[in-house]
């Protein structure tokens, strides 16, 4: 995996893990992937120059059991 | 993007313009300098590069130049006890229902800025997967599939045969505002689209995407 293609999601300024309220701050980001997914974003490809629909979904996530029971709520 | 190749004066080798404010901004937050130091420091470093040099004067005219690569990030009130976000609709609430916990810090002094007790930094990803696209080197990785030649013997990403083609794809997609969950299923059956594979970092879980896109606009 090449660094640019890792994005950092957010900052969240805490002395402990949270928990199960991760739910609560994954917000911002559930909002923009579901946009992302059912009307898309307009894009400039410059290898093709033009623009297209870009959409994206999420299909799974690499972590470890507790991070999982996390998400899972 | 010209920023990136504009040297930082006629007949320098290394760095170029983009660069050298990259690294002193790396410089800026790793050892938690203030704006008045950085300005300090580009304000001597400009006294010793040769004359006409490209170097931003100040911390203004060089963060205006690293706006428009989307690099930014939006600051989100939170709860002090983690129950909600002052988001979207909730934003302007001044305490939430379930822990009736204030929204702002008690107002000291004269101030007339409302100070929140927590905030969240939330870098979007829409700009962030655009600008993939937008840079030569970094869109080769992004449109990969759609020219890669496989190599018998070798296990690849089939991207050429016609299982490629009409790729189905059923994933998860989780409905939050209804609390259900649906299976979506992608469909690829064009030579326009294609999909890709990126990764997203958010804390301690690591969570892939799959990004397509279909045709032109």
């Amino acid at each position: 995996m090449r660094p640019e293609f890792m994005f950092f999601s957010m900052v969240i300024s805490s002395l402990s893990s949270l928990g199960w309220n991760i739910d609560v701050y994954l917000h911002p980001l559930i909002d923009e992937l579901t946009q992302l997914w059912s009307s898309g974003a307009l894009t400039y490809d410059i290898s093709r120059k033009h623009n297209f629909v870009m959409r994206t979904a999420l299909i799974w996530t690499i972590n470890d059991f507790p991070a999982y029971g996390m998400v899972s709520g | 993007m010209r920023d990136s190749y504009e040297l930082l004066w006629d007949g320098c080798t290394n760095p170029s313009k983009l660069s050298a404010i990259a690294q002193v901004f790396t410089i800026k937050s790793d050892h938690g300098l203030s704006e008045a130091g950085y300005g300090k420091i580009i304000e001597w470093t400009r006294s010793i590069l040769p004359e006409g040099n490209r170097l931003k004067e100040n911390f203004y005219a060089a963060k205006c130049m690293m706006k428009p690569f989307g690099l930014g990030y939006q600051k989100i009130n939170i709860c002090l006890n983690f129950c909600m976000l002052y988001y979207l609709k909730n934003a302007e609430m001044t305490e939430w229902m379930t822990c009736g916990h204030s929204h702002y810090k008690p107002r000291t002094g004269r101030g007339k800025t409302l100070v929140a007790y927590k905030k969240l930094r939330y870098f979007p990803i829409t700009p962030r997967l655009q600008r993939l696209f937008m840079s030569p080197r970094t869109v080769e990785h992004m449109t990969w599939h759609q020219s890669y030649d496989a190599v018998d013997g070798v296990m690849v990403y089939h991207s050429d045969d016609e299982a490629g083609n009409t790729l189905t794809i059923c994933i998860l997609t989780f409905q939050l505002n209804q609390g259900t969950c649906v299976l979506g299923c992608v469909q690829k059956n064009s030579t326009h689209s294609g999909h890709l594979l990126l990764l997203i970092l958010v804390g301690r879980l690591y969570l892939w995407f799959i990004t397509y896109h279909r045709g032109c606009v």
